[in-house]
């Protein structure tokens, strides 16, 4: 490992202080767990690596009627070991209790997931379902930032120089909201899915119609994929919205979710087969979404 | 460069200077010389270097050692107390739960974590929270047999 | 106090205390005063000349105590040897750093010691190298073809060796036949990843000129034979120990280049050199295991008679010759492919070839589980197209129980066998029918079930020298021990035997106990040193209780034996009079006429009252030649589940019932059949080391090579039979291999059961998801295709 400076800021303007005079050369780290894989394997050189436990904001959680926050450096357990966390967000502790495994868990958090910004990303398509919204902040002050617009390219996202997410900020599900993340590992690798689906439902008060839903994809494209949006744009194609819960409405979802992936070949799964199991992969998470959504009813 | 620390290990407090980049089971190993942490890759897979780190599993090799300052850590050497083994060290015995004995101290410590948040794990639990620990001799069989044997222990 | 006998139950571990409490000293633990950290600038080219080493900026990096190219040592490193050699076997040079030529991604090309690791490592990238690019091959078929790039001047064709055994007539056999099947079967090259990598402390002492090695290793006194021979620095001045090993599986059982290159720099310096290796160096620099390419048919008559067997194999052995490589895809391989059957004819070929990869040798069963993957998807393939249950098939065939020796038609002599009662064990912890019943139902509901099962013949207990020998050993490979008597009666025994991990120190110290009637504590077992046991073989094979541990029992019988005289002189009798049970002498019929162990040990070292002509002491040494090898066998069922969405493959249930004679500790035999079976499933859905066409390996590291973990595999149901060997007076067979021998076919045999109905005949090993969802896609859309030309033929002839 080339030598790096250690910063542990004990604020968010100490940290995008720290940020701004390094630029690329330096990058924010909670529990470290990708950064110290990826310096290790020399993928890229820092000078400096800013420590973010130390700032409260980015350690704090908050869950009540508004819905769930989580500051950035909130390392996974946390969220999973929170009865009523796990209880009103199932779609986001499936991807919590999946990532790395627990001695990985125990100091890799969403916020590190997000900004790392792989395309195999279990975190991201979770939140993206949950209409998560990034906290912002930087050397011109605050924004907010859709997750579904938050990854530009693999590594990369809109975080301008000396910008750090600060926190996560997930809406309260309304009555008949379901959702789930299913990923697929085909065992010739430890951790990295060769697909992943993330989906969310929004039932009418039948339960039999769905009223709005949402659908992302991992693994299957430079970034992850939300199913009926282009990134950047305000318009939302819902796959699902109006149509009755069927075997039919949700294999036209699988289909409509496979025709959105754009997966490459490599040594982990072809392009093809990448493309099948999003249809497989969409078909099972919509099935326990609405399991849920039904029991939220 | 130097950064000053303060960790407490095993129960024991170490103070001193470490480079930024140094990992802390380099540190535990070579400073520390609690060689009982194994290292056993390069890409943070194999699990062989777990400790408890603030009482949660860890891989040490993924942490720095500055990351760790003001923190509690676990190493295998700290799991027995008073001259008496540690439920899970009776346990890899009893039930044959180790071989050549080098994923072992990492497999130990992540078996503890494991207990700690689910005292009465299933089997197909157990197995799931060690897919981060790798084992080439046991074939796991034994392994799972000893963490549910010293769940029994401690449920007792 | 335990006394009487422990063989045959569980003792637990003694090794353990150590393992469980982070006590153990394993190589990377030794620290020694002035040590240097040792680190390798490694060929990012497959094949290429090396023009030019500049070191300059290396040698100039802060911490750096020197750098050394191949060509500023290449005499004191000399040449890496084969240790198993074939006739008209080529043996082209292999330098420890390589001077002139690299030809496999991984090879060394210079060397720099440092203060510290990091130090170290980091210098590695300021040496300086050109090289010359050169076209590559990594396919052991290929390499053979005209016009395939070539490694070795002198072995034209990159053909190192070609191999034949056999018996019978295959061909006129086959012409004969009513059916042979044929394919072509891929054993894929694998990684065998212990979880500790190598690594090597050398020292040197200047004052008494004495090198010494720490290294992990299965070979200690090989090492010191062969670095030695390559270095010439003389035998009785090298001392090589095998601290705590973490793991070997086959791949530290050689004379490696950093074994040579650490011990010659140490003496070059005058200090200490440490030299870890890092996974992803492990996966380029250790060797691999497998990589077949085999064209095999097996042939017979339509009521299940099968009679005959032939391969034509093109083992990749990797860049350069490997100690054992010879030896594993040839010998270890060849002689047992009738397995348990009677087989009358067989016809092997083995083309040993050279290719731009790692060195291929040994990997956990080394040949013979290549060599039972070949006969048992044979014999499925066969009973499917005879129309034939696979159980019956197998139990038509069966060599008939014997006891005391049945050569078979390649010409070796199988120990002892009675191979049914293994199979029926099985069969019956599995409940077959039911589960047959289980599958026709899973099927109505669309789910993908299926059984597999292996019957196994194994060549162990490696071996008798002469006939090691005759076939291409370079060394003899038997086993030694030492059994020393301390005045106070407690045992120190010394084997040349060298575990790492298969709990020697128990299952010796069973033995020991067992025959001198002292408590298990009062044994203590030493291994791994050069220094303490004169000379020995090593831990392989699933040789070390069968050759190790009666070369064990035969010094024991010796101690016994002076001691029952020294109890004798002095209790007047003579000494075919006295009987020794539970540490006890005695006169038969006179119960007052005894002595304890103790006073019989402190007799012969007080030497006061001796019998005559006899020297003081108590102590043996005995070096065991055994006459044959041993033959274990067996049957493992595998049962897995096919998702049939994704492709998905899990084994449901393992089942073992392996025959390996008697046994000493029934919880480490279990352990081993455990181990090699998580191997053998890993062979079969998962494992898989991938070059690219130019010679990069593309599973590189741990992230991209799929070592089972613990939610890939099921819990085991594990059973044995017993029918002891006469090779050896213990009775033992070994059990180290079972599970990766028995296991592969099992699960593909499984697997192809599963798709058998859409008409699947066979699959290449690993099973991926991805094989098994086209495969499954394939054959519905085949099935679809055939109903519809018959709805379509049906209509036309109507």
């Amino acid at each position: 490992m080339h030598p790096f400076e250690y910063v542990a800021p004990t604020s968010v303007e100490g940290a995008v202080k720290v940020l701004g005079e390094h630029g690329e050369r330096a990058r924010p780290i909670a529990g470290g767990t990708d950064v110290l894989v990826q310096l290790r394997g020399g993928r890229y050189e820092l000078d400096a690596i800013v420590d973010v436990k130390n700032i409260p904001e980015l350690m704090q959680i908050r869950n009540d009627s508004d819905g769930l926050e989580f500051g950035a450096a909130v390392a996974c357990y946390q969220l999973y070991e929170d009865p009523g966390i796990s209880a009103e967000y199932p779609g986001i502790i499936d991807a919590a209790s999946l990532i790395g495994g627990i001695q990985i868990q125990s100091r890799a958090g969403l916020g590190g997931n997000l900004c790392n910004a792989a395309p195999s990303a279990d975190g991201i398509g979770p939140l993206i379902v949950y209409k998560a919204v990034a906290k912002i902040t930087g050397p011109n002050g605050s924004r907010e930032v859709a997750v579904e617009d938050f990854c530009t390219a693999p590594g990369r996202t809109v975080l301008q120089r000396g910008e750090l997410v600060v926190s996560i900020s997930v809406p309260k599900p309304p009555k008949g909201f379901g959702a789930a993340y299913e990923r697929f590992i085909p065992r010739n690798e430890m951790d990295i899915a060769v697909a992943g689906v993330a989906s969310s439902v929004q039932l009418d008060s039948s339960g039999h119609t769905f009223e709005a839903s949402r659908i992302a994809l991992a693994s299957v494209g430079p970034t992850p994929i939300l199913c009926g949006y282009e990134p950047g744009s305000s318009g939302y194609d819902d796959p699902l919205a109006g149509k009755s819960v069927s075997e039919d409405s949700i294999a036209a979802a699988g289909k409509l979710a496979r025709g959105s992936a754009s997966p490459i070949n490599d040594m982990r799964g072809t392009i093809e087969q990448r493309r099948h199991l999003v249809d497989v992969l969409t078909r099972r998470t919509i099935g326990l979404a609405v399991e849920r959504a039904r029991a939220a009813l | 460069m130097g950064h000053e620390i303060t960790v407490t290990v095993n129960g024991k407090i170490y103070a001193g200077s470490v480079e930024p980049r140094l990992l802390l089971s380099q540190y535990l190993r070579d400073e520390l010389n609690l060689t009982g942490t194994h290292v056993g890759c390069d890409t943070t897979s194999c699990g062989a270097c777990s400790v408890l780190l603030n009482g949660r599993a860890v891989k040490s090799c993924n942490v720095l050692a500055v990351m760790a300052d003001g923190s509690e850590v676990t190493t295998v050497e700290g799991l027995a107390s008073g001259g008496e083994y540690h439920p899970i060290q009776r346990a890899f015995r009893d039930e044959h739960g180790l071989q050549c004995g080098f994923c072992t101290p990492g497999m130990m410590i992540t078996a503890v974590d494991i207990l700690s948040n689910n005292p009465q794990p299933t089997e197909s639990e157990i197995r799931t929270g060690l897919r981060g620990n790798l084992c080439r001799c046991t074939g796991y069989h034994n392994i799972v047999k000893a963490v549910q044997s010293a769940a029994a222990e401690l449920a007792s | 106090m335990t006394t009487g006998t422990t063989i045959g139950t569980s003792v637990i571990r003694r090794e353990d205390a150590r393992l469980i409490t982070g006590n153990a000293t394993y190589v990377d633990d030794i620290k020694l005063l002035g040590m240097a950290h040792m680190a390798i600038v490694r060929s990012p080219h497959a094949h290429a000349n090396i023009l030019n080493v500049d070191v300059t900026r290396a040698a100039n990096a802060p911490g750096v105590a020197a750098v050394f190219t191949g060509a500023d040592i290449q005499e004191q490193l000399g040449s890496l040897p084969a240790g198993w050699v074939l006739p008209d076997m080529k043996m082209p040079n292999h330098p420890p750093i390589a001077f002139e030529r690299v030809r496999y991604v991984g090879d060394a090309v210079a060397v720099v010691v440092a203060e510290t690791p990091q130090a170290a490592a980091d210098a590695v990238g300021l040496v300086d190298v050109d090289y010359e690019d050169l076209p590559a091959v990594v396919n052991a078929e290929e390499a053979t073809q005209e016009g395939a790039p070539q490694l070795h001047d002198d072995a034209p064709g990159n053909v190192d060796f070609e191999w034949e055994v056999g018996g019978g007539d295959y061909e006129a056999a086959s012409a004969d036949a009513e059916v042979v099947v044929r394919q072509r079967l891929i054993n894929q090259r694998l990684i065998p990843n212990p979880i500790e990598e190598r690594g090597v402390v050398a020292d040197y002492n200047r004052g008494t000129n004495q090198i010494t090695l720490w290294t992990s290793t299965q070979i200690p006194h090989l090492v010191r034979l062969l670095f030695s021979a390559v270095t010439g620095h003389p035998e009785h001045q090298v001392r090589v120990v095998a601290p705590e090993v973490g793991g070997g599986f086959g791949c530290k059982l050689y004379i490696y280049a950093e074994e040579v290159i650490c011990g010659v720099v140490a003496k070059i310096l005058a200090r200490p050199i440490k030299w870890i290796s890092g996974r992803q160096e492990g996966y380029l620099a250790t060797t691999h295991g497998r990589d077949h390419i085999a064209d095999v048919e097996m042939c017979g008559n339509r009521d299940g008679t099968i009679t005959g067997i032939k391969t034509t194999v093109y083992a990749n052995l990797g860049a350069y010759l490997s100690t054992f490589a010879p030896g594993i895809p040839t010998v270890l391989f060849g002689f047992t492919l009738g397995g348990p059957y009677r087989m009358p004819n067989v016809s092997c070929k083995v083309y040993g070839v050279f290719t731009n990869t790692t060195p291929v040798d040994a990997y956990r069963g080394a040949g013979r589980p290549e060599c039972t993957y070949v006969i048992e998807r044979l014999v499925d393939m066969f009973s499917q197209e005879v129309g034939r249950d696979p159980v019956a098939v197998r139990r038509k065939n069966f060599i008939p129980r014997f006891s005391n020796g049945h050569e078979v038609s390649t010409g070796v002599t199988y120990d002892s066998g009675n191979y049914g009662p293994a199979l029926d064990r099985a069969l019956e912890i599995l409940d077959y029918r039911g589960f047959r019943e289980e599958q026709r139902a899973a099927r109505r509901e669309g789910r993908l079930l299926g059984v597999g099962l292996s019957s196994y013949v194994e060549i162990c207990g490696i071996a008798p020298s002469a006939v090691a020998a005759s076939l291409g050993a370079g060394a003899g490979l038997w086993e030694s021990s030492t059994v020393r008597v301390h005045p106070t009666g407690k045992v120190a025994v010394y084997t040349g035997t060298s575990p790492h991990g298969q709990g020697h120190q128990t299952s010796f110290t069973q033995i020991a106990s067992s025959e001198l009637g002292v408590p298990l504590e009062d044994v203590e077992v030493f291994h791994g040193d050069t220094d303490k046991q004169q000379m020995g073989t090593g831990t392989f094979g699933s040789r070390s209780v069968a050759v190790g541990g009666t070369a064990l029992y035969m010094s024991l019988q010796k101690v016994v034996e002076k001691a029952k005289r020294i109890a004798a002189h002095q209790m007047d009798v003579p000494h075919r009079q006295v009987t020794f049970e539970n540490g006890v002498f005695y006169v038969e019929d006179i119960q007052e006429r005894q002595m304890s162990w103790g006073d019989v040990v402190g007799e012969a070292y007080a030497a006061k009252n001796l019998p005559p002509q006899m020297e003081p002491g108590l102590e043996a040494v005995t070096f065991f030649d055994p006459e044959n090898f041993t033959w274990p066998f067996g049957t493992h069922i595998a049962v897995v589940e096919v998702d049939p969405d994704t492709g998905e493959t899990k084994v449901l249930r393992y089942i073992a019932v392996d025959d390996v004679g008697n046994v000493i500790n029934p919880m480490i035999v279990d352990g081993m059949v455990h181990g090699g079976v998580a191997q053998g499933i890993g062979q079969a859905l998962q494992e898989q080391a991938v070059y690219s066409e130019n010679g990069q390996l593309l599973s590189g590291s741990m992230m991209d090579y799929a070592v089972p973990t613990a939610e890939d595999i099921p819990s085991y149901e594990t059973d044995r039979t017993v029918t002891p060997t006469r090779v050896n007076p213990l009775g033992v067979k070994g059990a180290g291999e079972t599970g990766t021998i028995a296991c592969s076919p099992a699960v593909v045999n499984a697997a192809v059961d599963a798709l058998s109905h859409l008409g699947v005949k066979h699959l290449d090993m690993p099973l991926t998801s991805e094989k098994m969802w086209r495969s499954v896609r394939d054959a519905k859309a085949a099935l679809r295709a055939v109903r519809r030309e018959r709805a379509i033929a049906g209509r036309a002839s109507n």
